[in-house]
């Protein structure tokens, strides 16, 4: 934890050379959160791109408070989210209504990266109604507590432990053959 | 198993790769707004304005030679730490310890009187890879880069000003020991050997939560001035330092000495380059010195003093006072001998100038490891041939001593009180 508190010390500081550290070490969990979300890998980069663009452009009095690894997720997930929200827009259908994204978990680039198994879950989360998925993958995948989420979507923490519930329950399903 | 039983950890394992053309365009970003943000840096005025009243060269190369000891201390250990607040004190050697490199400020301000007062504001650049590296500014002109390597045993003071550079000889053990303890570590050390130690309120630092502690003990930075305190700062968040401050006396009290340690930018990212002291071509040497704190440094340190000040020798050995009465004593032979104070100073008198610091080295490490060390330069001159100008033990019951005359002789515990009675009762 020690370089982390570094890490956050030093961009505290002012120090804007220490970001080519903190991407290091966090773009590939970066990367793989916003293509789960988006189901986009090239969308996911550039989610990553403008979260680190913004961190450059960020004044010397900016703070950093929690953990490095939330935050960052936590940005990722805000620009996914107005991403995702833009795209629908564009199409005409407002988010709360919208069906499950279209996977794209079936192109070559996922099936190099992910096996069979993985490729499955891919698609599977690819189906979730975007609030669940991303409620699943900050849990999961990024470690954040549910009191953090509900902060983020701006609800409560019962309609986060809600969303989490029914985004387990319909992989499950969904990976069990029972959805298609 | 099916995909369904264990979803969670299947969700963990996935895991993509960011492309090699997402890092060229963070890293190209972060370039481009660092070269944005360092232009717009060099148009606004510094924070720290020097102020100076100090105007001749003398004192200037004095003022730069002075401190190059301030980064060579070394201090003993005791694990004593305050307990039971935000920081864990324990923890703050320990974090320090773990740092292989960082850049900090050091600003050193010395006062000899009213309206006399001599700034130096200075960056070090540390790495226990390759070495110290002190940049130091006098009002805002660059007086001096001192390269001291992690291996070697010579370190070089570049004085641009003078296009001039100064050799310094440590031993290969002094250099080791730079090396493997780095002094930073040595300073916050020395903050806490001590069992008297004061806490202090918690405040906040550019919005950094901190807390401290003051240490006011005889033997607090011994070998820097006769009598200092000291108040260590460390954030709560990551149990680094954030600011150190030394404030001391010397030469009496007619000396008062102030050194601001901050702007720490831990774990920076140093290269061996940085150490590199590339001597330009028309530079020329200004002084050869052995720094290394052997008996015969000592003595060519102390011999060299005495041939600026007519046989008088430094009143005490903390760095602040042989440092203040040299640079008096320079002046007042300058004006003697009917020379400018601009003239500038030759190889041989800055030599002596810079050897004296030997002899504070010296006399730190006896203090730092309880060598019994007693020095009577405030009543020994180079007349008293047959007088105790310093002595220090040596083994469990023999002392060396230096006489007036700079002759040695090692004497048992006995002899040495014979000795020693005429100076004590003078």
């Amino acid at each position: 934890m020690l370089e982390d508190k570094l890490l956050i010390w030093k961009f505290n500081r002012g120090n804007r050379n220490v970001l080519r550290g903190i991407y290091e070490k966090y773009k590939d969990d970066l990367v793989t959160l916003a293509a789960a979300l988006l189901n986009d890998v090239s969308s996911a980069e550039d989610v990553v791109h403008d979260v680190f663009v913004s961190f450059v452009e960020s004044s010397r009095k900016f703070r950093l408070t929690g953990t490095l690894k939330g935050y960052l997720a936590t940005c990722v997930a805000n620009n996914a989210r107005n991403k995702n929200k833009a795209r629908r827009t564009h199409r005409g259908i407002a988010l709360d209504q919208a069906s499950p994204a279209q996977m794209d978990s079936n192109s070559p680039e996922f099936h190099a990266i992910f096996g069979e198994e993985l490729r499955q879950l891919s698609r599977a989360l690819g189906q979730l109604p975007y609030e669940q998925r991303e409620v699943l993958l900050l849990h999961t995948y990024n470690g954040m507590k549910f009191k953090a989420i509900a902060r983020q979507q701006s609800v409560s923490i019962n309609t986060v432990q809600g969303r989490y519930r029914y985004a387990l329950d319909k992989l499950r399903s969904m990976l069990n053959g029972e959805i298609k | 198993m099916r995909p369904s039983d264990n979803i969670n950890e299947l969700i963990k394992k996935l895991q993509l790769k960011a492309s090699a053309e997402l890092d060229k365009r963070v890293h190209d970003d972060i370039s481009a707004a660092l070269t944005k943000s360092e232009k717009t840096k060099s148009v606004q005025p510094e924070p720290n304005i020097w102020r100076t009243i100090m105007k001749s060269k003398i004192p200037k190369l004095a003022a730069a030679a002075v401190i190059i000891i301030a980064v060579l201390i070394g201090l003993n250990v005791i694990d004593v730490f305050p307990n039971g607040s935000g920081v864990a004190w324990g923890e703050v050697l320990n974090n320090v310890q773990k740092i292989k490199s960082c850049i900090h400020r050091m600003r050193l301000t010395v006062t000899t009187g009213p309206e006399k007062t001599q700034d130096i504001n200075s960056t070090l650049y540390r790495s226990t890879e390759y070495g110290i590296r002190r940049d130091s500014y006098f009002k805002d002109e660059l007086i001096s880069k001192l390269y001291i390597p992690a291996e070697g045993n010579t370190g070089v003071e570049l004085v641009p000003s003078e296009k001039k550079y100064v050799e310094a000889v440590f031993t290969d053990e002094q250099i080791k020991e730079i090396a493997q303890k780095n002094d930073l570590k040595e300073l916050v050390k020395e903050f806490m050997r001590y069992n008297n130690y004061t806490k202090l309120d918690s405040k906040t630092i550019d919005g950094i939560e901190v807390e401290g502690i003051e240490v006011d003990n005889e033997q607090f930075g011994a070998a820097l001035f006769e009598r200092g305190k000291g108040r260590l700062w460390v954030a709560v968040e990551t149990d680094l330092p954030v600011l150190m401050e030394l404030e001391g006396v010397s030469a009496g009290g007619s000396v008062q000495i102030n050194m601001v340690v901050d702007e720490f930018d831990w774990n920076a990212n140093l290269q061996a380059s940085d150490f590199e002291p590339n001597i330009p071509s028309d530079y020329t040497v200004m002084a050869k010195v052995d720094l290394s704190g052997s008996v015969e440094a000592v003595i060519k340190g102390l011999r060299g003093f005495t041939q600026i000040t007519a046989g008088q020798y430094p009143s005490n050995l903390d760095i602040m006072t042989t440092s203040q009465e040299i640079r008096e004593a320079f002046i007042a032979l300058r004006k003697k001998q009917g020379r400018s104070l601009d003239e500038k100073p030759t190889k041989e008198e800055m030599e002596n100038i810079l050897s004296i610091q030997g002899a504070c080295m010296f006399y730190g490490k006896l203090v730092k490891e309880n060598k019994d060390v007693a020095y009577y330069g405030d009543k020994v001159t180079a007349q008293d041939v047959d007088k105790v100008l310093m002595r220090w033990k040596i083994s469990d019951n023999e002392y060396r001593i230096i006489f007036g005359d700079l002759s040695t002789l090692d004497v048992s515990a006995e002899k040495l009180a014979e000795l020693e009675k005429p100076v004590l009762e003078q």
